[in-house]
């Protein structure tokens, strides 16, 4: 008898492992080798000219790039583009959702467009841009009055500040989205105490909504500096890490190294430390989510 | 203030807003319509009152977004429909299963989601020359078809199921897979829906490891398609401008067709924990 | 009739440290309605599940007609399940619904059709066929899941507590119509419930557990009137049997049960004591009694439509016109009179 138990014991086990067998096969090659290798790799020297072998050094190489401004220098790009794009993110998704919130007839349009830019990736976004900014035929360069020249992408002080500001774009429709969501999940009957308790207009917004959907803002801003550290796409359209490196920012870097200049242990040291960054990041997001679920578990 | 006046205000706010989110994607579509030289005309133009439309044929062909977008559909239902059926699959088995491990895996499932893909791309750029993909569909499609978030919220909602109907379903002779195909998953058709929006778009916008990973107009996706634009001389802009609509214009049919599926893909977890 | 006995013999049930059942020996047989009652957590759910292979017992055998069944399939075990919650498909419609365990066995069609209209028939579901669960009242979703069950012609039923989600109106009204179903297809019903009104109303036999432990098995009378401890006493009969202590009829040692009809308001009565709470039900009255002991013990009263009900504050004598039980006080077993 404790034998049925046991022969449907296995089946089950079988059948569950068949089950989970195509993920765990894809993350295995995918996920978890390649994080131990890139590990790994860090830990050769790759020697300036090709054809010679590479050289163990360990994790000499770590504490050697980690330092270095080839490092430093893309972290503090990263970091300047993420102080530019998150609090005006999440300012300006929900901005628009507190003005689109109320039911007004034509809303539904007002909401479509406002998150149409979700429709766009960060290439369109960067392409869409790359010709608005051009120096001599963009639309841009006629409003401020100045054609021709490097144009603002070539300015060192205005480049970061304008790619910042086509992520910005490109991520108001999800912004949008989510902090309409977060809106709409606040009682209305909270909102109708604090009405009758005085509190009305910005009052009410800032002293009930806002501390009320902090959960979700907190959400966006993890979520939006952990794609900050993951920006890509629009320095490789719109600047390619200039002007002088002022646009260098971590992943580019990486890209860099690894793909143009084909020093796999550097870049293996960078990537390394972009995912304790990034570990770091979701962890406090974990901690947070987890104890959220805890809350609506009280409930 | 009187009613109509903040009314008036309130759209007054609206409209001012939506120029603004609207604009580029106005010009974009303003300056595809404009023949190449008039782009730069200065005053420029903002309303296009003789529209040519064979920049977009143009796009389609000379600047080869027709094999683009084909890449990129191809890819991305590839990946979508791959990442649904591991997905599920996992989060049956997790849901529904008592396994030797299991909580060690599911813990492994949840690892991978601090694993953002831009962080392995040196070792993986390395298999897919090991396995003889570069420059091929399965370089760009079999690394993404696990998803780990994907796991986890089918886990999540299959786990709202009540026990006693999946006990119905074994009394009723039902066995794993059955009760899969005919009660978990016509239950969970949302949660489906969303998270096929989520992974399609997901796919869909990739940029770097398509970069990485092709080096033909063939199998270049539109992402990186559309770098290879910027490349076109400066008469030819309004091809660069149509190309960008052409790109957008798949994900753009889609909100509207989807729009509920894909915030409610887009804000999984995030509203409701 | 495919109607079979169901034995459960020295079931054994734990789930990690708790421990569910204890050596459960309860057979139900053919044909019969056997009701299984309990306090909420006694292991009522657990032994039906073990019955229907939801759940493998620790140790133990289970048996359907003649055959041990520990070994087999819960679909093999040709027994129907009727839950708490119902449990319907809530995309499927109502006939989806009746017909999924015929369509899972591959009943070809034209029968699957006769079989669920005859379902729908019995249990006045056929207008509804067409709908989904979520547009039935409580009441009619129950009525498709026991449709569900008797579509299969099974050789058992069990049902967990399948009332108990009704307003108490229809309740009553399932109640006849499950005792008529029962006499109908004659099928074995093992019945779950731990409401002892329904489980006197309806039982051809009553087992009853508390804490894993079965209690006693038996008729409604003889569980009723031959409680075989105290608990089986107080849990059946509403109001609770009043149980006194043995001093007060100098049975030092022992513990008296008095059911509250068996007492009555009697000026020749014996007993002193003074009303402390009246409740009118309308037909009868419960009447709440401090007794003139030392303890100041309190009996609880039931009279049918006395013609003077007494008010609070009355002194009244209370006599016996019923039967006593007498109940070891330290095991709570019972004990028989010596006579
Ligand atoms: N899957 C399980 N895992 C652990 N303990 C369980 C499980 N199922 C039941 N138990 C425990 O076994 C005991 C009996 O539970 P069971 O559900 O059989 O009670 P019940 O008599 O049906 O109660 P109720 O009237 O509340 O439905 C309880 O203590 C319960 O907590
Ligand atoms: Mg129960």
């Amino acid at each position: 008898m404790a034998a049925l138990g046991h022969k449907r014991r296995i089946r089950t086990a079988a059948l569950a492992y068949v089950m989970v067998l195509p993920a765990f096969a894809a993350f295995a090659v995918f996920v978890f080798y390649p994080l131990a290798k890139t590990f790994y790799l860090g830990m050769f020297r790759v020697p300036p000219f090709p054809g010679l072998p590479q050289k163990f050094v360990g994790l000499s190489q770590y504490t050697s790039v980690l330092s270095h401004s080839q490092f430093l220098e893309p972290l503090w790009d990263s970091t300047l583009l993420v102080i530019f794009t998150v609090p005006a993110g999440i300012a300006l998704g929900l901005g628009m959702a507190a003005a689109a919130h109320r039911q007004l007839p034509g809303m539904r349009i007002f909401r479509t467009i406002f998150s149409s830019t979700i429709a766009t990736s960060v290439a369109v976004a960067s392409v869409i841009f790359f010709t608005l900014l051009d120096p001599t035929t963009g639309l841009f360069a006629y409003w401020i009055g100045q054609r021709g020249g490097t144009g603002i992408l070539g300015n060192p002080t205005w480049a970061l500040p304008a790619v910042a500001v086509v992520s910005l774009w490109q991520n108001l429709g999800f912004s949008f989205i989510l902090m309409s969501a977060a809106l709409s999940s606040v009682p209305d009957e909270i909102l109708d105490a604090a009405a009758i308790d005085g509190a009305t207009g910005a009052r009410r917004f800032f002293k009930v909504t806002v501390p009320l959907i902090s959960p979700t803002l907190f959400f966006a801003a993890i979520i939006g500096v952990i794609s900050g550290f993951q920006t890509f796409g629009q320095i490789d359209l719109l600047t390619q890490g200039g002007p002088a490196g002022h646009t260098n920012v971590l992943l580019y870097q990486i890209y860099t190294t690894f793909y143009t200049n084909a020093d796999t242990g550097t870049a293996s040291v960078m990537a390394v430390a972009l995912f304790v960054l990034l570990v770091l990041l979701t962890l406090l997001q974990f901690v947070f989510v987890q104890r959220r679920v805890f809350y609506a578990d009280e409930r | 203030m009187p009613t109509s006046v903040r009314t008036a205000l309130r759209y007054l706010v609206l409209v001012v807003i939506a120029v603004i989110v609207l604009f580029p994607i106005y010009i974009t579509l303003v300056n595809a319509l404009l023949p190449g030289q008039d782009i730069a005309k200065r005053p420029p133009t903002l309303f296009p009152l003789h529209p040519l439309w064979d920049s977009f044929s143009q796009a389609w062909t000379d600047g080869s977004l027709g094999p683009y977008l084909r890449t990129s559909a191809i890819v991305s239902i590839a990946t979508t429909l791959a990442a649904l059926a591991t997905s599920i699959l996992a989060a049956y088995a997790f849901a529904f299963l008592e396994f030797p491990l299991k909580r060690v895996l599911f813990a492994l499932c949840l690892a991978t989601l601090m694993v953002p893909a831009e962080v392995t791309i040196i070792p993986n750029y390395r298999t897919i020359q090991l396995f003889g993909w570069y420059d091929t569909y399965p370089a760009l499609i079999v690394p993404f078809v696990a998803s780990g978030i994907g796991i986890f919220l089918f886990r999540q909602s299959f786990r709202q199921l009540p026990r006693d109907l999946r006990d119905a379903a074994v009394l009723d002779g039902y066995g794993h897979w059955r009760f899969l195909g005919r009660v978990v998953l016509p239950l969970n058709r949302p949660m489906v829906g969303a998270f096929a929006i989520f992974a399609f778009l997901g796919s869909w916008n990739q940029y770097l490891w398509p970069l990485l990973v092709t080096n033909t107009n063939a199998r270049r996706t539109v992402q990186v398609g559309l770098k290879q634009l910027e490349g076109l001389n400066a008469d030819q802009q309004n091809i660069i401008f149509a190309g960008t609509i052409l790109a957008a214009l798949p994900i753009f049919v889609l909100l509207l067709l989807f729009q509920r599926q894909l915030v409610r893909g887009l804000t999984a977890g995030a509203v409701k924990g | 009739m495919a109607s079979a006995a169901v034995s459960l013999e020295a079931i054994e049930k734990r789930f990690g440290s708790t421990v569910a059942l204890v050596s459960l020996t309860l057979t139900a047989e053919a044909g019969e309605f056997l009701i299984l009652l309990g306090p909420s957590g006694c292991g009522k759910t657990t032994a039906l599940r073990i019955v229907a292979g939801l759940e493998a017992p620790t140790a133990g055998t289970v048996r359907i007609g003649d055959q041990v069944v520990n070994d087999v399939e819960p679909k093999d075990r040709d027994v129907a399940m009727v839950f708490q919650s119902y449990a319907l498909y809530p995309h499927l419609s109502v006939r989806r619904n009746i017909e999924f365990p015929l369509r899972a066995r591959r009943v070809a069609r034209d029968e699957r059709e006769q079989r669920v209209k005859e379902a729908a028939r019995s249990l006045q579901v056929e207008e509804l066929l067409e709908r989904k669960p979520g547009q039935l009242s409580g009441g009619q979703r129950q009525r498709v899941a026991l449709a569900r069950a008797i579509v299969r012609d099974p050789k058992a039923f069990l049902m967990d507590e399948p009332l108990s989600n009704l307003d108490a109106r229809l309740r009553v009204e399932m109640r006849a119509e499950l005792i008529d179903l029962h006499r109908t297809t004659g099928t074995t019903v093992i019945y779950v419930t731990h409401d002892q009104v329904e489980a006197m109303t309806m039982g051809d036999r009553i087992a009853i557990l508390k804490a894993g432990l079965l209690q006693q098995v038996g008729s409604p009378k003889e569980v009723h009137d031959r409680p075989a401890n105290e608990f089986v006493a107080s849990f059946i009969g509403s109001p609770p049997m009043n149980l006194l202590p043995g001093e007060l009829l100098g049975e030092p040692g022992l513990t008296i049960g008095v059911r509250p009809e068996a007492f009555s308001i009697d000026p020749e009565g014996t007993i002193g004591a003074r009303v402390t709470l009246v409740e009118s039900l309308g037909h009868e009255y419960h009447v709440a009694c401090r007794l003139r002991d030392a303890a100041g013990t309190l009996v609880m009263v039931r009279l049918s439509a006395p013609a003077v009900p007494p008010s609070i504050g009355d002194d009244v004598q209370l006599a016996f016109t019923g039967p006593l039980h007498r109940f070891d006080s330290v095991t709570g077993a019972r004990k028989e009179e010596a006579d």
